[in-house]
């Protein structure tokens, strides 16, 4: 465990953070200027804005596109608000298509993992696609072998990757063996490297879907 | 898009802690030739937000720095110095503009780490406090000077600074980690009691809390920084790595290559995997994992330590903004 995960995990279960429609309360509804864009949170009356003037050179790194007003309970507490409920998985895993609704939200919220809302009165739905943790990658072309194309040699080293590991696999000893980049741009699927992955590329060769 | 213009990578002071001294750099600066295509390029593609004029040191060509701010169409010029070149005529200059702006490194009270006579910088920063009284003042702490840094801040603020940018020097490697960030929790307490002012991390963690929404980034998609020859890169600490290069002014932006050959651009590393405060942290930024480790496969120990501190301050000024403990 880090040096402080341990009091941040304390503070984020008791404190409940983010923007409550009834709270009324002034420092925490912001108006934020981030390289240009401007966050309003609904509900918003009067405050002082807090700008985040722009800086180069400083390893900051926001996206805020969306005039999206996010409230999230933490473990252990339950708040009555206005939710976007927002689900990221890391690279590899599945990417979750979440219903992003208008509505006032019980939500209780797991520090690791589940997240249970129950909602009590939706006002609209909307679906939104949800990107990979990583960041908003190309997805997966099928090029296996990295060389900026994706043809039938692609296919046939993810079938040698798998059939003869030691050789075209990651660490294999092949000179053009699989790499880390490779595999992921092989894993058509987001389920690790099958042969269904060879396929996928073949299919994508001949134009079937 | 924000674009970020590295005028040159030349620089009148030697701070010890600055990325252009580990990235061994040729030394350079925009020719004429590349200053008007760079411009024409910008404008071709109608979507410059903020322009960031950047450096070594841009004010060695002040001339450059006017020709930007004057032919290329942004919503706001930044220009990054380290403030001893400013002069008053250039400041009103750019306070003229209405949408030029100066931001301004000073470390504090002791400006030895880089080289720099502090009663020049503070006469500048005054100067510029005058014209642009709401200036961000950037200052790097390193190791030595952590202790310090509720001072060095204090100092600042107390000449009139109403906002700080408060960077960890991206090479720290702490003797003792556990001790280092003691400290650091300790001086970031104290830094974030200083009432009615504030602070750039503090300010970016409380929002990046608030709307629970990580941050992304991919290769040349919302920046693109422009190297003083006219070659494009993801972001400044990419500058010159051949597999980072993504088109130049003459060809344009061609970002695929590196984004397919760099797929863990903005992974979180795997000291990161399975964090619990791994969404509200910014150690996935890849600008921030080169910069601490040179590979954006890793973040460094004092830069997950500086987050964390970063992450419990925030919650605590949370929590007292929302009256306290709450069930």
């Amino acid at each position: 465990m880090r040096k402080f995960t341990k009091e941040i995990a304390s503070l984020l279960a008791t404190v409940t953070v983010g923007l409550s429609v009834n709270t009324g309360s002034a420092a925490s509804e912001e108006c934020v200027k981030l390289e240009g864009e401007f966050t309003t949170p609904d509900g918003f009356t009067d405050s002082m804005p807090e700008e985040l003037v722009p800086t180069a050179g400083v390893a900051i790194n926001q996206d805020i596109t969306n005039g999206t007003t996010t409230t999230t309970a933490m473990i252990g507490t339950t708040t009555a608000t206005r939710t976007t409920a927002t689900t990221y998985g890391c690279i590899g895993t599945t990417i979750t298509t979440t219903e992003a609704t208008e509505t006032t939200t019980t939500t209780t919220t797991g520090l690791i993992g589940t997240s249970i809302a129950t909602p009590e009165e939706i006002v609209t739905t909307t679906t939104e696609e949800i990107p990979p943790l990583a960041g908003l990658l190309a997805p997966p072309d099928g090029d296996a072998n990295c060389d900026g194309d994706t043809d039938m040699s692609d296919a046939v080293l993810v079938m040698q990757s798998l059939a003869n590991p030691n050789k075209y696999g990651i660490d294999g000893t092949a000179e053009n063996h699989l790499t880390v980049n490779g595999k992921y741009n092989a894993d058509m699927d987001g389920d690790g490297l099958t042969v269904g992955d060879a396929q996928a590329i073949q299919k994508k060769l001949l134009g079937i879907e | 898009m924000d674009y970020t213009i590295s005028i040159t990578n030349k620089c009148n002071l030697k701070c010890s802690y600055c990325y252009e001294r580990h990235l061994n750099t040729e030394y350079g600066c925009i020719t004429n030739e590349i200053k008007t295509k760079i411009a024409d390029f910008i404008n071709s593609q109608g979507n410059a937000e903020i322009i960031y004029l950047f450096g070594g040191e841009p004010l060695l060509y002040k001339d450059t720095v006017k020709y930007y701010c004057e032919n290329v169409k942004a919503t706001e010029f930044i220009i990054t110095t380290n403030g001893t070149l400013l002069d008053e005529e250039f400041i009103k200059w750019c306070a003229d503009r209405k949408n030029v702006i100066i931001n301004m490194s000073h470390d504090g009270s002791e400006c030895t780490e880089r080289g720099a006579d502090t009663a020049i910088l503070d006469a500048n920063l005054k100067l510029l406090l005058k014209y642009q009284p709401e200036t961000l003042v950037q200052l790097v702490y390193t190791e030595d000077t952590l202790p310090k840094l509720y001072d060095n801040i204090m100092y600042l603020k107390n000449m009139g600074v109403k906002k700080v940018s408060a960077t960890m020097d991206a090479f720290l490697t702490p003797s003792d980690p556990d001790s280092f960030g003691d400290i650091m929790r300790e001086q970031w307490r104290k830094i974030a009691d200083i009432p009615k002012f504030f602070v750039h991390e503090l300010a970016t963690k409380k929002n990046t809390i608030k709307n629970n929404k990580p941050s992304l980034c991919e290769i040349c998609k919302k920046k693109l920084f422009i190297n003083w020859d006219g070659s494009f890169y993801p972001c400044v600490q990419f500058q010159n790595i051949p597999e980072y290069r993504c088109g130049d002014i003459f060809v344009g932006i061609q970002a695929e290559t590196a984004r397919k050959a760099h797929p863990d651009y903005s992974m979180v590393s795997e000291r990161c995997k399975g964090c619990e405060i791994a969404k509200y942290c910014r150690n996935s930024c890849a600008c921030r994992k080169m910069a601490t480790t040179g590979t954006v496969r890793d973040i460094s120990e004092a830069a997950c330590m500086e987050e964390q501190v970063h992450i419990l301050t925030a919650l605590e000024i949370l929590s007292k903004e929302n009256g306290g403990m709450k069930q």
